[in-house]
Protein backbone atom coordinates (compact mmCIF):
# COMPACT_ATOMS: atom_id res chain seq x y z
CA UNK A 1 0.00 0.00 0.00
CA UNK A 2 2.60 2.18 0.90
CA UNK A 3 5.78 2.62 -1.45
CA UNK A 4 9.44 2.93 0.07
CA UNK A 5 10.12 6.65 -1.61
CA UNK A 6 6.69 7.83 -0.40
CA UNK A 7 8.26 6.86 3.47
CA UNK A 8 11.15 8.24 2.64
CA UNK A 9 9.68 11.71 1.22
CA UNK A 10 7.13 12.31 4.03
CA UNK A 11 10.25 11.72 6.71
CA UNK A 12 12.54 13.89 4.91
CA UNK A 13 9.99 16.48 4.96
CA UNK A 14 9.65 15.97 8.71
CA UNK A 15 13.17 16.14 9.38
CA UNK A 16 13.34 19.44 7.30
CA UNK A 17 11.05 21.30 9.81
CA UNK A 18 12.83 19.44 12.85
CA UNK A 19 15.97 21.15 11.11
CA UNK A 20 14.51 24.29 10.77
CA UNK A 21 15.29 24.02 6.76
CA UNK A 22 11.52 25.25 6.16
CA UNK A 23 12.79 26.24 2.37
CA UNK A 24 12.96 22.41 2.07
CA UNK A 25 10.06 21.74 3.84
CA UNK A 26 8.14 23.78 0.76
CA UNK A 27 9.35 22.00 -1.65
CA UNK A 28 7.14 19.33 -0.87
CA UNK A 29 3.96 21.20 -0.95
CA UNK A 30 1.18 22.78 -3.58
CA UNK A 31 1.96 26.82 -4.40
CA UNK A 32 -2.18 26.61 -2.53
CA UNK A 33 -1.58 23.76 -0.10
CA UNK A 34 -4.01 24.06 2.76
CA UNK A 35 -3.26 23.15 6.38
CA UNK A 36 -6.09 22.40 9.16
CA UNK A 37 -6.31 22.18 12.82
CA UNK A 38 -9.85 21.27 13.13
CA UNK A 39 -9.43 21.12 17.23
CA UNK A 40 -8.27 25.06 17.13
CA UNK A 41 -10.63 26.34 14.05
CA UNK A 42 -7.09 27.20 12.31
CA UNK A 43 -6.58 27.31 8.49
CA UNK A 44 -3.61 27.92 6.92
CA UNK A 45 -3.37 29.02 3.12
CA UNK A 46 -0.46 28.80 0.35
CA UNK A 47 2.89 27.36 0.85
CA UNK A 48 3.95 31.30 1.37
CA UNK A 49 1.78 32.28 4.54
CA UNK A 50 2.48 28.68 5.53
CA UNK A 51 6.17 28.64 5.32
CA UNK A 52 6.28 32.17 7.10
CA UNK A 53 3.86 30.72 9.89
CA UNK A 54 6.74 27.77 10.36
CA UNK A 55 9.44 30.15 10.24
CA UNK A 56 7.64 32.12 13.58
CA UNK A 57 7.40 29.16 15.17
CA UNK A 58 8.75 29.78 18.86
CA UNK A 59 10.34 26.88 20.45
CA UNK A 60 9.38 24.21 17.41
CA UNK A 61 8.36 21.14 18.41
CA UNK A 62 10.76 17.87 17.13
CA UNK A 63 8.64 15.18 15.23
CA UNK A 64 9.47 11.68 14.81
CA UNK A 65 7.14 9.52 12.14
CA UNK A 66 6.12 6.71 13.57
CA UNK A 67 4.13 4.81 10.35
CA UNK A 68 3.14 6.31 6.88
CA UNK A 69 0.23 4.63 4.97
CA UNK A 70 -0.88 5.94 1.76
CA UNK A 71 -3.56 4.43 -0.89
CA UNK A 72 -3.72 7.04 -4.14
CA UNK A 73 -3.36 10.63 -3.28
CA UNK A 74 -4.74 10.15 0.29
CA UNK A 75 -1.71 9.52 2.69
CA UNK A 76 -2.39 9.31 6.69
CA UNK A 77 0.70 9.34 9.09
CA UNK A 78 1.11 8.73 12.82
CA UNK A 79 3.76 11.02 14.24
CA UNK A 80 5.09 11.44 18.07
CA UNK A 81 5.49 15.33 18.53
CA UNK A 82 7.81 16.38 21.29
CA UNK A 83 7.19 20.16 22.40
CA UNK A 84 10.00 22.53 23.58
CA UNK A 85 9.12 22.04 27.45
CA UNK A 86 9.40 18.43 26.72
CA UNK A 87 5.83 17.17 26.57
CA UNK A 88 5.52 14.67 24.13
CA UNK A 89 1.75 14.44 21.52
CA UNK A 90 0.35 11.79 19.32
CA UNK A 91 -0.13 13.04 16.34
CA UNK A 92 -1.86 12.33 13.06
CA UNK A 93 -1.67 14.23 9.88
CA UNK A 94 -4.14 13.47 6.73
CA UNK A 95 -2.75 14.16 3.43
CA UNK A 96 -4.53 15.21 -0.08
CA UNK A 97 -1.38 14.85 -2.86
CA UNK A 98 -2.10 16.37 -5.70
CA UNK A 99 0.78 15.43 -8.85
CA UNK A 100 3.07 13.99 -6.04
CA UNK A 101 2.67 17.02 -3.51
CA UNK A 102 0.82 17.51 -0.27
CA UNK A 103 -2.17 19.72 -1.27
CA UNK A 104 -4.00 19.74 2.12
CA UNK A 105 -2.65 18.30 5.45
CA UNK A 106 -5.36 18.47 8.13
CA UNK A 107 -3.26 17.67 11.82
CA UNK A 108 -4.63 16.53 15.45
CA UNK A 109 -2.84 16.24 18.23
CA UNK A 110 -3.58 14.04 20.95
CA UNK A 111 -1.88 13.27 24.78
CA UNK A 112 -1.20 9.83 25.94
CA UNK A 113 -3.80 8.46 28.47
CA UNK A 114 -3.38 5.64 31.11
CA UNK A 115 -5.16 2.64 29.99
CA UNK A 116 -8.26 2.05 31.41
CA UNK A 117 -8.27 -1.04 34.02
CA UNK A 118 -12.09 -1.90 32.89
CA UNK A 119 -10.91 -3.05 28.91
CA UNK A 120 -7.74 -4.93 30.39
CA UNK A 121 -9.66 -8.44 29.84
CA UNK A 122 -10.17 -7.45 25.98
CA UNK A 123 -7.00 -6.07 25.17
CA UNK A 124 -3.85 -7.19 24.60
CA UNK A 125 -1.35 -4.91 25.32
CA UNK A 126 -0.70 -3.05 27.59
CA UNK B 1 -14.71 -5.49 -3.84
CA UNK B 2 -14.03 -1.53 -4.81
CA UNK B 3 -13.59 1.45 -2.78
CA UNK B 4 -16.86 2.66 -3.30
CA UNK B 5 -18.32 -0.64 -2.10
CA UNK B 6 -15.52 -0.34 0.96
CA UNK B 7 -17.10 3.10 1.55
CA UNK B 8 -20.76 2.19 1.84
CA UNK B 9 -19.43 -0.40 4.14
CA UNK B 10 -17.58 2.09 6.22
CA UNK B 11 -20.56 4.36 6.26
CA UNK B 12 -22.93 1.37 7.42
CA UNK B 13 -20.58 0.34 10.22
CA UNK B 14 -20.18 3.88 12.05
CA UNK B 15 -23.81 4.71 12.00
CA UNK B 16 -24.24 1.22 13.92
CA UNK B 17 -21.79 1.55 15.90
CA UNK B 18 -22.68 5.20 16.97
CA UNK B 19 -26.33 4.11 17.79
CA UNK B 20 -24.93 1.20 19.43
CA UNK B 21 -25.82 -1.38 17.48
CA UNK B 22 -22.48 -3.19 17.81
CA UNK B 23 -23.32 -6.57 16.92
CA UNK B 24 -24.62 -5.03 13.37
CA UNK B 25 -21.32 -2.82 13.23
CA UNK B 26 -19.81 -5.99 13.53
CA UNK B 27 -20.54 -7.64 10.43
CA UNK B 28 -18.33 -5.03 9.09
CA UNK B 29 -15.47 -6.36 10.56
CA UNK B 30 -12.72 -9.33 9.94
CA UNK B 31 -12.68 -11.94 11.97
CA UNK B 32 -9.02 -11.49 13.10
CA UNK B 33 -9.54 -7.36 13.42
CA UNK B 34 -7.14 -5.43 15.02
CA UNK B 35 -8.39 -2.17 16.56
CA UNK B 36 -5.30 0.59 18.10
CA UNK B 37 -5.48 2.97 20.13
CA UNK B 38 -1.95 4.41 20.67
CA UNK B 39 -2.01 6.82 22.69
CA UNK B 40 -2.87 4.34 25.56
CA UNK B 41 -0.74 1.49 24.13
CA UNK B 42 -3.90 -0.24 23.94
CA UNK B 43 -4.63 -3.59 21.23
CA UNK B 44 -7.58 -5.02 21.17
CA UNK B 45 -7.27 -8.18 18.92
CA UNK B 46 -10.31 -10.01 17.25
CA UNK B 47 -13.65 -8.85 16.42
CA UNK B 48 -15.04 -10.55 19.52
CA UNK B 49 -12.90 -8.63 21.96
CA UNK B 50 -13.05 -5.42 19.77
CA UNK B 51 -17.19 -5.81 20.41
CA UNK B 52 -16.78 -6.46 23.70
CA UNK B 53 -15.16 -3.01 24.85
CA UNK B 54 -17.53 -1.16 22.48
CA UNK B 55 -20.34 -3.43 24.48
CA UNK B 56 -19.02 -2.78 27.94
CA UNK B 57 -18.11 0.76 27.65
CA UNK B 58 -19.29 3.18 31.32
CA UNK B 59 -22.39 4.68 30.04
CA UNK B 60 -22.26 3.85 26.58
CA UNK B 61 -20.22 4.00 23.71
CA UNK B 62 -20.37 7.94 23.01
CA UNK B 63 -22.16 9.31 20.39
CA UNK B 64 -20.63 10.62 17.44
CA UNK B 65 -20.97 12.81 14.30
CA UNK B 66 -18.70 12.36 11.15
CA UNK B 67 -17.28 15.15 9.79
CA UNK B 68 -15.32 13.71 6.61
CA UNK B 69 -14.71 10.62 5.39
CA UNK B 70 -11.55 10.46 3.19
CA UNK B 71 -10.42 7.58 0.85
CA UNK B 72 -11.71 5.72 -1.91
CA UNK B 73 -10.12 2.18 -2.16
CA UNK B 74 -8.53 -0.09 1.04
CA UNK B 75 -7.23 2.97 2.83
CA UNK B 76 -9.92 6.00 5.15
CA UNK B 77 -9.36 7.80 7.74
CA UNK B 78 -12.63 9.07 9.45
CA UNK B 79 -12.94 12.25 10.96
CA UNK B 80 -15.38 12.71 13.94
CA UNK B 81 -16.50 14.93 16.69
CA UNK B 82 -18.15 13.37 20.06
CA UNK B 83 -19.45 14.78 23.32
CA UNK B 84 -18.68 13.59 26.18
CA UNK B 85 -20.61 15.54 28.84
CA UNK B 86 -19.69 18.97 28.53
CA UNK B 87 -16.29 17.37 26.48
CA UNK B 88 -15.73 18.38 22.95
CA UNK B 89 -13.53 15.07 21.25
CA UNK B 90 -12.36 14.90 17.98
CA UNK B 91 -11.62 11.47 16.78
CA UNK B 92 -9.59 10.03 14.21
CA UNK B 93 -9.80 6.70 12.26
CA UNK B 94 -7.25 4.64 10.20
CA UNK B 95 -9.61 1.94 8.78
CA UNK B 96 -7.81 -0.33 6.95
CA UNK B 97 -10.19 -2.90 4.64
CA UNK B 98 -9.38 -6.14 3.38
CA UNK B 99 -11.34 -8.20 0.97
CA UNK B 100 -13.82 -6.09 2.14
CA UNK B 101 -14.13 -5.92 5.55
CA UNK B 102 -12.22 -3.79 8.41
CA UNK B 103 -9.03 -5.40 8.77
CA UNK B 104 -7.31 -2.48 11.33
CA UNK B 105 -8.59 0.56 12.60
CA UNK B 106 -6.39 2.83 14.53
CA UNK B 107 -8.14 5.47 16.51
CA UNK B 108 -6.78 8.56 18.08
CA UNK B 109 -8.78 11.14 20.44
CA UNK B 110 -7.85 14.89 20.99
CA UNK B 111 -9.43 17.78 22.76
CA UNK B 112 -10.32 21.69 21.09
CA UNK B 113 -7.29 24.01 21.88
CA UNK B 114 -7.46 27.57 21.85
CA UNK B 115 -6.03 29.17 18.87
CA UNK B 116 -2.45 30.92 19.96
CA UNK B 117 -2.12 34.54 19.09
CA UNK B 118 1.73 34.31 17.92
CA UNK B 119 0.73 32.57 14.48
CA UNK B 120 -3.26 34.66 14.25
CA UNK B 121 -1.66 36.80 11.28
CA UNK B 122 -1.43 33.75 8.91
CA UNK B 123 -4.28 31.88 10.12
CA UNK B 124 -7.75 32.14 8.33
CA UNK B 125 -10.57 31.07 11.89
CA UNK B 126 -13.23 28.50 11.06
CA UNK B 127 -16.31 27.73 13.09
CA UNK B 128 -15.70 25.34 15.76
CA UNK B 129 -17.58 22.39 16.11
Amino acid sequence: MTDPDFVAAIGAAFEAFNQRRFADFATYVTDDVVEVYPQSGERIEGRDRQRAFHEAFPNPPTFTVRTVRRDGDLAVVEVDERSADGTVWNDVWIFELRDGKVASMTGYFGQPFAAPEWRRPYRVRP
Amino acid sequence: MSGNDNRATLQRMLAALYAGRIDEAATAMADDAVVEWPQSGERMVGKQACTMVYKNYPGGSPAYEVRRISGDGDLFVVEAVGHYGPDTVYTTSIVEFRNGLVARQTDYFANPFEAPAWRSQWVEHMELV
